[in-house]
């Protein structure tokens, strides 16, 4: 799946430095220093975000460090070479990237 | 015979010493005058500028302002709205849930809660799904 200008524009209004990127023929988008709101509180984490199924889910939101309080079963993955967190969260179709986010930041709030 | 010729009207001092002081208390009651005279053109001119700033108020709460939702422009008067109401003016359907995105994060609108529109804000729906296991 790739990403259009569209939904790379809409992505940047929410984190300047969205980019996507491939790795093993799975697109991803690249959300550095993505800005979760945590109840009344807002938390800061780079964030990585699948396109389409990985690792046994429909699609993934990876963290760069868990979210205390937020989420069960958190499991961590390497992707790109880095070690990412993420809480077992599925069921996020694949669709337009800013939609597949929201669900996901669902867990969070 | 007297060569002496007669005298017309008031001596010359008596004349100019009263004529120049009604002249003086004139000028003075004119300028008082002024004085005041521009106070209150000074207070209609605030008058007048608070007035034309209220109506610009009022012609922006009633006119049509733009707001973007699911990358649609949709123009609605500004002033704050009910979210569930809101929803219904702008097409989204009850069951999404409606995020704002400002500075830079996405914001989740309650139903029940308010939003002021004051004109350019960006929102996004999406379903209600994922679940954990």
């Amino acid at each position: 799946m790739t990403v259009g200008a569209d939904d790379l524009a809409e992505l940047r209004t929410l984190c300047a430095g969205t980019a996507p990127i491939t790795e093993g023929g799975c697109g991803f988008v690249d959300l550095p220093a993505l800005k979760i709101q945590v109840g009344s509180e807002t938390v800061v984490r780079d964030a990585l975000l699948s396109l389409q199924a990985h690792s046994g889910y429909t699609s993934r939101l990876y963290l760069s460090s868990p979210i205390p309080g937020r989420g069960i079963n958190w499991t961590t993955h390497t992707v790109f070479g880095r070690c990412w967190h993420t809480p077992s969260w599925n069921n996020v179709m694949s669709g337009r990237p800013i939609v597949m986010l929201q669900q996901h930041l669902q867990v969070y709030r | 015979m007297s060569t002496e010729q007669p005298k017309e009207g008031p001596e010359p001092s008596d004349c100019d010493d009263g004529g120049l002081d009604r002249a003086e208390e004139a000028l003075k009651e004119a300028g008082a005058e002024l004085k005041e005279a521009r106070v209150e053109f000074d207070r209609a001119e605030h008058k007048l500028e608070a007035a034309e700033e209220g109506l610009e108020a009022e012609r922006h709460r009633h006119h049509g302002v733009v707001v973007i939702v699911d990358r649609q422009p949709h123009t609605l008067a500004a002033g704050c709205y009910v979210v569930a109401e809101f929803k219904l003016l702008v097409g989204v359907a009850a069951d999404r849930e409606l995020d704002l995105l400002k500075d830079g994060k996405l914001e989740p609108l309650d139903d029940a809660g308010h939003i002021d529109v004051c004109g350019h804000e960006v929102f996004a729906s999406h379903v209600r799904t994922g679940s954990s296991s």
